[in-house]
């Protein structure tokens, strides 16, 4: 056997590990979890707050236009619909004006015509 | 099978009429005298649009809360008023297509009051069994014409007690008033037409 070989033998022989090895890289593997864990959510809190507006802008965009536009809507018809209603409000008392007016004067006329045998108003 | 569809179209081209009897429709002429009149007044309300004018009458004042009451169980109300300068802008055909509709049953002529100058006033009334189902009123001066059409449960007292508020005369205080002006009176008027109501 030559002393390299002898060398090769001796390099290759079978070693137990020392007593702590387990527990070692036990630790180490929770530490590198840890590590991907924190990196994980500084990458999540860096893209959520800290990407450009105008990458944040793209992404939500379509949602905003949606709402907008759903909010405009509803928006003007609420307002429509006031607007009508406040319309049809001053045309009903109008109405009612008008037509307690003329009861009121076709009634002038009946008490006078029954009570005096005139009319009102008189001509 | 068949002969339930035709009971079923029979039934409702049967109810057509019934119902169209009932309605009283302001003829479109009348729109046309707006382009002579001085003055218009036009007035469309149907159900929905008098729910909706409800929904913005205040709950705090006392006359828009009476009107509210009033309201509640109207269908329609519908309003046409003209104002001219001249006599002679509108016939009595502008008219007349009412009162033909008017001359059904279901309608009764209470008040009928003529004048000689042409100052006529009529007041019918829609009889639902005890209670009045509308009211019509065609009051038609020289210069001026109104239609005032109230459909739906009407009751005279609540509509009388608008009086005095929104610009409305207070209804049924008024004897005294007619007793002192009424004395001049060079008309030659027709008594109201109380004996319809009789019948």
């Amino acid at each position: 056997m030559t002393p390299f070989e002898e060398q090769l033998k001796k390099a290759l022989a079978r070693q137990e590990p020392s007593a702590d090895f387990t527990s070692r890289v036990l630790a180490e593997a929770a530490r590198q979890e840890q590590r991907k864990e924190a990196a994980g959510w500084r990458t999540w809190f860096h893209k959520t707050w800290f990407q450009t507006p105008l990458m944040q802008a793209r992404r939500f965009a379509p949602v905003m236009v949606v709402f907008l536009v759903m909010s405009g809507v509803v928006v003007y018809r609420g307002h429509q619909r006031e607007v009508q209603g406040r319309a049809a409000k001053q045309q009903l008392l109008q109405a009612l004006r008008i037509a307690g007016i003329k009861l009121h004067h076709t009634q002038l006329r009946v008490v006078a015509m029954e009570t005096e045998g005139t009319d009102w108003p008189p001509q | 099978m068949k002969r339930m569809w035709l009971g079923l179209i029979v039934a409702g081209v049967l109810s057509v009429p019934v119902r169209a009897s009932e309605d009283i429709k302001l003829p479109v002429n009348l729109d046309k005298l707006a382009e002579r009149a001085s003055e218009s007044v036009d007035v469309t309300l149907d159900e929905s649009m008098l729910q909706l004018a409800s929904k913005f009458l205040s709950k705090d004042d006392p006359d828009e809360v009476q009107v509210k009451k009033l309201v509640g169980k109207l269908k329609g109300v519908y309003v046409r008023s003209f104002e001219f300068e001249k006599e002679g802008q509108y016939s009595m055909a502008d008219v007349e297509a009412i009162r033909v509709q008017l001359k059904s049953p279901q309608w009764t002529r209470i008040v009928g009051v003529k004048s000689t100058k042409g100052d006529n006033s009529e007041i019918y009334i829609h009889r639902n069994g005890d209670q009045i189902g509308g009211l019509v009123v065609i009051a038609t001066e020289p210069k001026e014409l109104t239609i005032v059409h109230i459909d739906g449960q009407i009751n005279p007292e609540e509509l009388s007690e608008l009086g005095g508020h929104m610009g409305i005369p207070e209804i049924g205080k008024s004897k005294n008033k007619s007793k002192t002006t009424g004395t001049s009176s060079d008309s030659k008027s027709k008594t109201s037409n109380k004996e319809e109501e009789e019948k």
